[in-house]
């Protein structure tokens, strides 16, 4: 039974990939790779229709870059804090308060970061708008922070404290145990913990549709509006007829959107595997 | 204090400060959602919600039907783009640029919302006009009505 159980969630995962597949390959027999992947602009609807993803492709770089940029430095320090600095009682009141961030919607952000933020922002840096590629980053980026923080903390909690004793004997202080000694040893789990934040990033719809801006364009500034991957499948796809050239184009780009999440998972394995990086 | 206990308590409340900022956007994110949607139990929002909800220019259908001028900055820009919901329609542009303004000037929509006329922006670059086009094509009615940011 159980077998068959797991059997199942396979099947929906293989299910999911097929139609991923047949649905969005076909499109390419009318859009040309080289067109795909570097044409510069995205107008789905005119005519002659242009699908160049480089626009969709740079925005979804920018804002899991940016959300990065804010995710890893705090939730590396606060992840330090929590393993190696903070009280124990402290933490067991800390740790599920930052796990409370993971459990907020994520049209719950986007509201936040629409009402609250962009306005704030705009205000503050004088912009045009206040929905740009900065606001979501800032927006994923604590989205991100729950994920980078709690893997880097079990990364950094599971070496073991002879190595601590270790460096503590040999006359090092505490920053230096934990900068020469427990982050190393823990290394393989942070870059995890960092891979893991960008495929959550990278993987947000609400939260980038609703403040990001929603502009196909090439970015050249963080304070743009851009235009995600996700967030262009989440807006088009109720928009277009079934079977058309567009809905394909939107399968391959989904296509192209499962390729990067899977390539963050295989490298999130290889760094697990502790043993790949002592050959 | 030696230079490297310095450097430790440096680091330490660096690491703490992390932790402060994470709490304090935690805060913020709560403390607006609770006062946001903690309105609603007022009871005079309660009583009052059709007023609140569609006498200011918006009806249930997404359309916005005022179409008064806005007052000074911006004279003779209609101020259509509005919502429904409890956020009134008919809120004027609030950016530096104006159809008053030499710099500035309104402009079409291109590509995918080609002839949607993005009459509300008031900025001259290309990728301004961009964002203030509608997310959604032409058909959609919402696209006419958009939130003031």
């Amino acid at each position: 039974m159980l077998f068959f159980v797991a059997l199942s969630s396979v099947a929906f995962i293989l299910g999911i990939i097929a139609v991923l597949f047949v649905e969005g390959l076909p499109a390419l027999s009318h859009v040309s790779l080289s067109e795909f992947f570097l044409g510069r602009r995205w107008y789905p609807v005119s005519s002659p229709p242009r699908f160049g993803l480089l626009p969709l492709l740079l925005g979804s770089l920018f804002v899991t870059l940016g959300g990065l940029a804010f995710a890893v430095p705090l939730g590396f320090l606060a992840a330090v804090f929590l393993a190696e600095i903070c009280p124990r009682g402290l933490r067991e009141f800390l740790k599920p308060l930052i796990e409370i961030l993971a459990g907020i919607p994520s049209v719950v952000y986007g509201f936040f970061g629409v009402v609250f933020l962009a306005p704030f922002l705009r205000e503050i840096f004088t912009l045009p708008t206040g929905l740009t590629a900065f606001t979501a980053s800032m927006l994923l980026g604590l989205m991100a922070i729950p994920v980078v923080v709690s893997v880097m903390e079990d990364a950094l909690t599971a070496v073991p404290r002879d190595y601590r004793e270790a460096a503590l004997a040999l006359g090092a202080t505490r920053w230096e145990t934990i900068r020469a000694v427990v982050v190393p040893a823990a290394s393989s789990g942070i870059g995890a913990a960092i891979i893991l934040g960008a495929g959550r990033i990278i993987g947000e719809t609400m939260t980038v549709l609703m403040v990001a801006g929603g502009a196909a364009l090439i970015p050249r500034s963080f304070f743009q509006p851009v235009r995600t991957m996700t967030a262009t499948i989440a807006a088009e796809m109720a928009e277009t007829p079934v079977g058309s050239l567009h809905y394909r184009v939107l399968f391959l780009v989904a296509v192209v959107l499962f390729a990067i999440t899977l390539l963050f998972d295989l490298v999130v394995n290889l760094f697990s595997r502790r043993e790949f990086w002592r050959r | 204090m030696e230079a490297r206990q310095v450097k430790e308590k440096f680091w330490f409340f660096l690491c703490g400060l992390a932790m402060v900022v994470i709490g304090l956007a935690l805060g913020v994110l709560v403390g607006f959602i609770a006062f946001k949607g903690g309105r609603v139990l007022s009871l005079e929002f309660l009583f009052s919600f059709p007023r609140h909800g569609m006498s200011e220019g918006g009806d249930l259908s997404g359309h916005c039907r005022n179409a008064l001028p806005c007052p000074g900055e911006y004279p003779g820009v209609p101020p259509s783009w509005g919502f429904l919901g409890g956020i009134p329609c008919g809120v004027c542009p609030r950016s530096p640029c104006g159809p008053g303004n030499p710099q500035c000037h309104p402009l079409s929509c291109r590509g995918a919302f080609g002839g949607f006329r993005a009459f509300w922006a008031f900025r001259c670059s290309s990728s301004s006009l961009a964002l203030v086009c509608p997310l959604f094509p032409a058909r959609s009615p919402l696209a006419l009505c958009r939130f003031p940011w």
